[in-house]
Order: C-alpha cells, then sequence, then structure tokens
C-alpha cells in the first residue's frame, strides 16, 4: 500500500476496500489530529474528533474530487467537523475543556522549555476564542487558505470571514498583550 | 493624517491586497510610525502563531477506524445498490410468481396455505388492474418467440431472479470484507 498515491488509495476506498482507506487514515492521521487538537484543545477530545472525521470522509469520499490533494479536503472536513462540535458544547464544559489542557501540557516534560511555554500561552489564548473564529484562525493560519476558500469551506460570506478573523486576531492580540514573552 | 484600517493592515499581511493598494500601503507605512508599531504588533502575532509545533499523536487511529467502518454495514454507494438490484430482483420475482401460479399443475403448487393466499390475492390484484395483464402477456411470448415451453420458462424467470440476487450480493461484498 506505501507506493500506491492517495487517488488511487481513494479509488480502491471507493470500491469498498477498507484498507486502501486504512492507508489514507495512516498517512493523514497526525495532520487531522492536529487540526482536532489546535480547535478543542482537549487530547482525547481531539483523537475522538479525528476518528469522526475519517468517518464522515469515507461516507463522502464519492464528493471528493480526485484532481485535487486529499490532505487539504480531509484538513477542511475536521475543521468544519470541529466547528459544528464545538458550536454544540456550552461555555461552561469549554472552560472545562481548557483546565483539561493545561493539566495535559503541564505533564509534558516539554512544557518546562520556555518556547513551549510560550506555543502553551498561545494555544490557551486561541481556546479562548468563540469556536468561529478559532476556525477562521485554523483555516488561514495553519492551512494557509484563502479568504475565498475559506468562505466555501465554511459556506459563508467572505465578509464574514474577514470580519470574523480581524477580530479573531484583535482579541487573541489583546489577551496576549499582557505576556512579555511575545 | 488618516491611518490605515484594520482591515487594510490585515489584508496587507495576508498578501490580499491588490498591487496598486499594497504600494499606497508600503507609501502609507513608511511615512507613520503609528500604523508601522499596529504593522509590527500584528506581525508579531503571527510569527506566535506560527510557533505552534505540531503535537505528536500517540495513538493508532487505524484500528479504530476500520472498526468503526466493519461495524457498520456496507459502504453507502454499495448499500444503495444492493438495495437497488435486490428490489429489481423481487419485482421479477414478483411478476414472475403469477406465471408459475397459472402454468403448474395443482399438484406442483407450493402447499403452504398462507402462501397459496398470498400468491391468489396477489394474482387477483394484478387481475383488478387491467392495465397490467400479466398472466396473458407473459404466457404468449415464451410460445411464439422461443418455443420453450411456457411453464419451464416461468421457472427459469424464478430461479434466475433469485440467482441474480444472491450472486449480486455476494459480488457487492469488498474484497477486504470477505478475506478479513
Amino acid at each position: 500500500m506505501d507506493d500506491f498515491s492517495d487517488r488511487d488509495l481513494i479509488l480502491r476506498a471507493r470500491r469498498g476496500e477498507t484498507e486502501a482507506f486504512g492507508e489514507l487514515v495512516r498517512r493523514t492521521q497526525t495532520a487531522v489530529f492536529n487540526v482536532c487538537y489546535r480547535l478543542t484543545g482537549e487530547r482525547r477530545e481531539a483523537e475522538d474528533m479525528a476518528q469522526e472525521t475519517f468517518i464522515r470522509a469515507y461516507e463522502r469520499l464519492g464528493t471528493f474530487d480526485l484532481e485535487r490533494p486529499f490532505l487539504p479536503w480531509i484538513r477542511r472536513v475536521a475543521a468544519n467537523l470541529c466547528l459544528n462540535h464545538l458550536s454544540d458544547r456550552t461555555p461552561e464544559n469549554a472552560e472545562l475543556n481548557e483546565e483539561h489542557d493545561k493539566r495535559d501540557a503541564g505533564e509534558s516534560p516539554s512544557a518546562l522549555v520556555e518556547q513551549h511555554e510560550l506555543t502553551w500561552r498561545i494555544s490557551a489564548a486561541l481556546l479562548t476564542l468563540p469556536p468561529r473564529y478559532r476556525v477562521v484562525i485554523e483555516l488561514r493560519h495553519f492551512q494557509d487558505l484563502s479568504y475565498d476558500e475559506i468562505a466555501r469551506t465554511l459556506d459563508c460570506p467572505m465578509s464574514d470571514v474577514k470580519s470574523d478573523l480581524f477580530r479573531a486576531r484583535k482579541m487573541l492580540a489583546e489577551k496576549l498583550k499582557d505576556d512579555p514573552s511575545l | 493624517m488618516i491611518h490605515l484600517s484594520d482591515e487594510s493592515l490585515n489584508e496587507y499581511l495576508d498578501k490580499a491586497l491588490a498591487p496598486a493598494d499594497c504600494l499606497e500601503v508600503d507609501a502609507h507605512l513608511a511615512a507613520c510610525p503609528a500604523c508601522e508599531a499596529r504593522l509590527a504588533e500584528l506581525r508579531s502575532l503571527f510569527a506566535g502563531l506560527d510557533l505552534l509545533s505540531e503535537r505528536t499523536l500517540e495513538v493508532d487511529l487505524v484500528p479504530r477506524v476500520l472498526s468503526r467502518l466493519s461495524e457498520s454495514a456496507l459502504p453507502r454507494p454499495v448499500r444503495w445498490l444492493t438495495v437497488a438490484q435486490a428490489s429489481a430482483a423481487i419485482i421479477v420475482a414478483v411478476v414472475a410468481w403469477p406465471l408459475v401460479a397459472a402454468l403448474l399443475p395443482v399438484g406442483m403448487m407450493p402447499s403452504l396455505p398462507s402462501l397459496n393466499e398470498s400468491i391468489a390475492s396477489l394474482a387477483l390484484w394484478f387481475g383488478t388492474v387491467g392495465v397490467f395483464q400479466l398472466p396473458t402477456l407473459s404466457l404468449n411470448i415464451p410460445s411464439f418467440s422461443l418455443g420453450i415451453p411456457s411453464t419451464t420458462l416461468a421457472i427459469a424467470m424464478l430461479g434466475m431472479s433469485f440467482l441474480w440476487l444472491l450472486s449480486n450480493g455476494l459480488l457487492l461484498i469488498p474484497r477486504s470484507r470477505r478475506h478479513p
């Protein structure tokens, strides 16, 4: 399976060869997990969301455009899925999960390193943003999508994308302003 | 001096401005320390976001995902196709069955009373719907064109419909499910 291109694997998966889809999961699972982790801030939840992303992607393989690369597509699926998931979550639960993330990072030896501390602060600040703002930051800064591509991914007007993105950055900058390490 | 809007600064860093607008922003930034400072603040935020490293996935999701997929039935397109073909096979069987009922000697008919009743009611229903006229239509075709006894043809049609259903069901099961 290692020799097959993503396109070949998708064609095989469409024919019902689940091993081929398994290989696609193996190739992209870390990237998908990271999308989910940045948006949820909790490792277990991110693993569950990544798993759901692949199930959703398998069901929608028929709609995938074979001329496009698979990884950006599945990362967008993950972002959308997390957005829906986070939108359903109450604010109280979001705060609780932030606490989980603090424990998660605190238990890691790498959290002692200064740079990791800084990245943790940024991650934590990101998690305080409303889900929609988090997602536009994810799509713009980590998936490198244009305004237009984000609008199509989220199925909303480009003016909303810009407005959400600029507000998200402003909120993020304000939250980090007191942090001298940034 | 009119300062640059937040939107302009954001679009400038996102490289979303038209070339002419970009030149205007460049010129303004060169002459306006306040806007240059706002831009630097925004740049540092971008740099901070770039610092976020990828986390390591500590579990392998492949077995989990494959297990979930195997729990569900066939993939949706295959399920749909299976249902469509099964429906078609059942329709053929239903159409052929009144022929069998009409052609076979009474002694060869299935002995289950309930089955007989349902076939009779079905035949009655077909009879009441004048458009179909299935027994008459189907009886004429084999004797004129093929020269095969109608009874044989009717039984063959019925048998083939079941074989069709069975073989399609087997063929549509993914190879991975047939040979785990």
